[in-house]
């Protein structure tokens, strides 16, 4: 099904509002741009409501759908005419299946009377036309056409609100309801409830045609084989069943084992109690030891500080410059002093060591006896340092290796503590680690994960048991249902009577054989199919690679129809509160259009807003992926790809060159109410209405043009 | 018809290839019937019960015209 035109009349604000659609594959997409409050919910229920009518196109039927301004107690026509085509096959054979394409207009209208704020509304009064080559013809029981063109089960698909289509994902209305809608988005577009219904009647005709065969021959040997036929087969029906239901047990219980036992390697991971006690108790030794050493060195260090070392190597270079001191006064002749017993025997020997005598009284004896005198005096301090030289001279050498001695000693000791604080500091953070992943153990955990592993594991065990019971059981009735079969069919052979209805039980059982096959392929291969499909567009998306260790691995769809997301760390995320905002709605979309996809069902996507709360690359991978031509094998899907998003100036931003590539028909609406507030230009009518122009995403004109234009670098249309 | 669509159909179309051949035509006409059976399934007419049957009787009626007295 394709959407052509729309025209939509007091609808709320949309009084007089004209769409035309892209038809063009390439350019598939139809933008209706609109601000908040300008028209786009309604555009929706819109259309939903001109194609499934109150029934099932509004979410509550109590919603007033008039303009709010809508004078009391006057009827107000609402009026929704919609053009559309539609692909369907019209030859199917064993080789080829031919599709035709054909034209139809539906008009819906209804009477709604506002009164004191309230209202009534007449029932629906439909009309599909059907466009021939002889003109428009009317179909008779429009609605039940429409149900087959597109059925309302495929509403919320179809028809989307960019928040709404959340429900697919998020448990704000409970994980039953999330499932149920997953479910019966799944099982409506495989037509797995359809099948299910053909098959039922297909049994129920096979019955009937039996009980015949068996009336028709009371007495006789094949009414008893038949019986017995049936019998066996309600056996076999029952036991496939049985099989069936064990199957489905059997994945959940693998998959609750698989969870199981990921959920206590995760909490063995932690450590082993013992073992870690074990290493806290290495640790505390190694601290004490630490501790030991440490006092030990303590004393050391003071009991070198008490020693000489540290004297000698505190006075050495000063003792040392004192010495160089000593040795200039030494060098000098200074010091020792050697004149005064030169004098004393000089004086005695009554002669000078010149010649002269030194008779008493003379001027030259009295000369000597001065510089005695002299000498006598400066002598004692001569004496001190001469000591003094003496004995520096013979200390130095201890004195610098004392010195020496200290320092390396000093350095030693402080390197040892250093070492010493290292090491203990590095043990205390080994003990706290190991305290850390103690506390983080709990015993009773792992008890109560190991016991639910084993449950799983020996549910699995007996649900294997009973599968196997039930296939021998099986594989037991199999030959006798053939041998009846046999049987039958000898004695149908023989009764001419009954040829027919037994050739008519034949046809009933291979349309039968057929149905079943095909659901059980629809039920399984193509519910992996969608599911395989929504992973890659999910992936795609939101740029996930797992390769490289996104924390997003895959996206999935349960056996119990449930979406999740499994994560880098093999946890299963809830999506509607492990996942962000714009995965979320990636995911939504992945869901919806793997969904549409897979099933080949080609319908116009009709999404309100589906860019909000994204942005950057992940707003443009999800608007490439909805407006790409899609990559379906089905021609009729392909040749029908359409899609109208409703989108706010804000959603098309840094998108625009990939709505230049793929919009076909551009739409854009004015609510009248936003002057002078936020539209430039008074427009032509002051009652509340959305108007309408053809400007695009990158245009404004007259009546478009808001104050924000510049901010969006909006240019003039001509 | 909308749905199911072609992967139903072509599933179906599969399918009958498996079904014995009771005479030349019999997997078209086989595919021919079963379309029907579901349009009207869709449709849901208030006599759809008997309907399917009817449908699935005039197949029957087909086999039955082609097999020889003697089989």
């Amino acid at each position: 099904m394709r959407l052509l035109s729309a025209e939509i009349t007091n609808f709320r604000l949309l009084r007089e509002v004209s769409l035309e659609f892209s038809t063009n594959r390439d350019r598939a997409l139809t933008v209706i741009r609109a601000e908040n409050a300008s028209g786009k919910t309604s555009t929706l229920k819109a259309l939903k409501w001109g194609l499934f009518g109150s029934k099932d196109g509004l979410d509550s039927v109590g919603e007033r759908l008039s303009p709010i301004d809508w004078p009391d107690k006057t009827p107000c026509e609402l009026r929704v005419r919609i053009d559309f085509e539609h692909t369907l096959p019209v030859q199917i054979d064993a080789s080829t299946i031919r599709e035709d394409t054909q034209k139809y207009t539906l008009i819906r209208k209804a009477v709604e009377e506002p009164t004191d704020g309230t209202f009534t509304r007449s029932s629906d009064k439909t009309e599909l036309l059907h466009h021939t080559p002889a003109g428009a013809e009317p179909v008779a029981g429009a609605e039940a056409r429409l149900r087959e063109i597109i059925p309302a089960d495929m509403r919320n698909i179809f028809f989307t609100d960019g928040d709404a289509a959340l429900t697919f994902i998020s448990a704000d209305a409970g994980r039953t309801t999330k499932i149920d809608q997953v479910k019966n988005a799944i099982r409506s577009l495989l037509g797995l409830g359809l099948l299910e219904d053909v098959e039922s009647a297909l049994k129920h005709a096979r019955s009937r045609l039996l009980r015949r065969q068996r009336d028709d021959a009371p007495a006789g040997e094949l009414a008893k084989v038949t019986q017995s036929l049936q019998e066996k087969e309600m056996q076999r029906d029952g036991l496939q069943s049985d099989l069936t239901q064990a199957r489905t047990r059997t994945v959940d219980l693998e998959r609750r084992l698989t969870e199981a036992e990921k959920e206590l390697t995760r909490a063995l991971s932690l450590g082993n109690f013992d073992e870690l006690a074990n290493q806290r108790e290495r640790v505390s030794l190694d601290l004490k030891a630490r501790a030991q050493q440490e006092s030990q060195l303590i004393r050391e260090h003071t009991s070198l500080l008490k020693g000489k070392e540290l004297s000698w190597g505190l006075i050495g270079p000063e003792l040392s410059r004192g010495l160089d001191l000593l040795r200039q006064l030494v060098d000098k002749g200074i010091i020792p002093k050697a004149s005064l017993p030169i004098l004393r025997d000089r004086l005695a020997d009554g002669r000078c060591i010149c010649g002269a005598a030194l008779t008493p009284g003379s001027d030259a004896r009295k000369h000597v006896e001065q510089l005695l005198e002299n000498e006598k005096l400066a002598d004692e301090h001569s004496r001190l340092l001469t000591l003094l030289y003496h004995t520096a001279d013979a200390d130095s050498d201890d004195a610098r290796s004392e010195g020496r001695q200290f320092l390396y000693i000093s350095e030693g000791l402080r390197r040892k503590r250093a070492d010493n604080l290292r090491a203990t500091e590095d043990l205390e953070r080994q003990r706290k680690e190991l305290e850390q992943k103690i506390s983080d153990i709990n015993a009773v955990d792992i008890q109560s994960k190991t016991m639910a592993r084993d449950t799983a594991k020996s549910s699995l065990k007996n649900q294997e048991r009973r599968i196997t019971e039930i296939e021998i059981a099986l594989r037991s009735l199999e030959p006798e249902i053939e041998a009846l079969n046999t049987k039958q069919r000898e004695l149908r052979r023989h009764s001419q009577k009954l040829r027919a209805l037994n050739a008519q039980i034949t046809a009933t059982e291979d349309l039968s054989t057929v149905v079943q096959h095909t659901l059980e392929d629809m039920q399984h291969i193509y519910l992996r199919r969608v599911s395989d499909q929504m992973n890659v567009l999910f992936m795609d998306m939101i740029g996930a690679d797992p390769s490289s260790g996104s924390v997003y691995q895959s996206a999935e769809i349960t056996s119990e129809y449930e979406i999740v997301v499994n994560s880098v760390d093999g946890r299963r995320l809830s999506p509607d509160h492990e996942v962000n905002g714009a995965a979320q709605r990636a995911l939504t979309f992945a869901f919806i259009w793997a969904l549409t996809e897979v099933s080949g069902v080609s319908a116009p996507r009709v999404i309100d807003t589906p860019l909000g709360m994204m942005a950057g690359t992940v707003k443009r991978r999800v608007l490439e992926l909805i407006a790409e031509p899609p990559q379906s094998a089905n021609s009729a899907q392909q040749a029908d790809h359409q899609v109208v998003l409703l989108l706010t100036q804000s959603e098309i931003a840094d998108t625009e060159d990939i709505l230049d590539l793929r919009v076909g028909s551009s739409i854009s609406y004015s609510n009248t109410e936003h002057f002078p507030r936020d539209l430039v230009n008074e427009p032509a009518t002051r009652q509340p209405m959305i108007i309408t122009c053809k400007c695009s995403h990158r245009q404004y004109c007259e009546l478009c043009e808001r104050r924000s234009r510049a901010h969006y670098h909006l240019v003039a249309r001509t | 018809m909308s749905v199911p669509q072609r992967q139903v159909l072509e599933r179906i179309r599969a399918h009958t290839q498996q079904i014995d051949l009771r005479y030349p035509e019999y997997r078209d006409d086989l595919i021919k019937a079963l379309a029907d059976i579901i349009a009207v399934q869709k449709a849901k007419p208030s006599d759809h019960i008997n309907r399917v049957e009817q449908r699935a009787t005039q197949l029957g009626d087909l086999i039955a015209s082609h097999e020889s007295p003697e089989k």
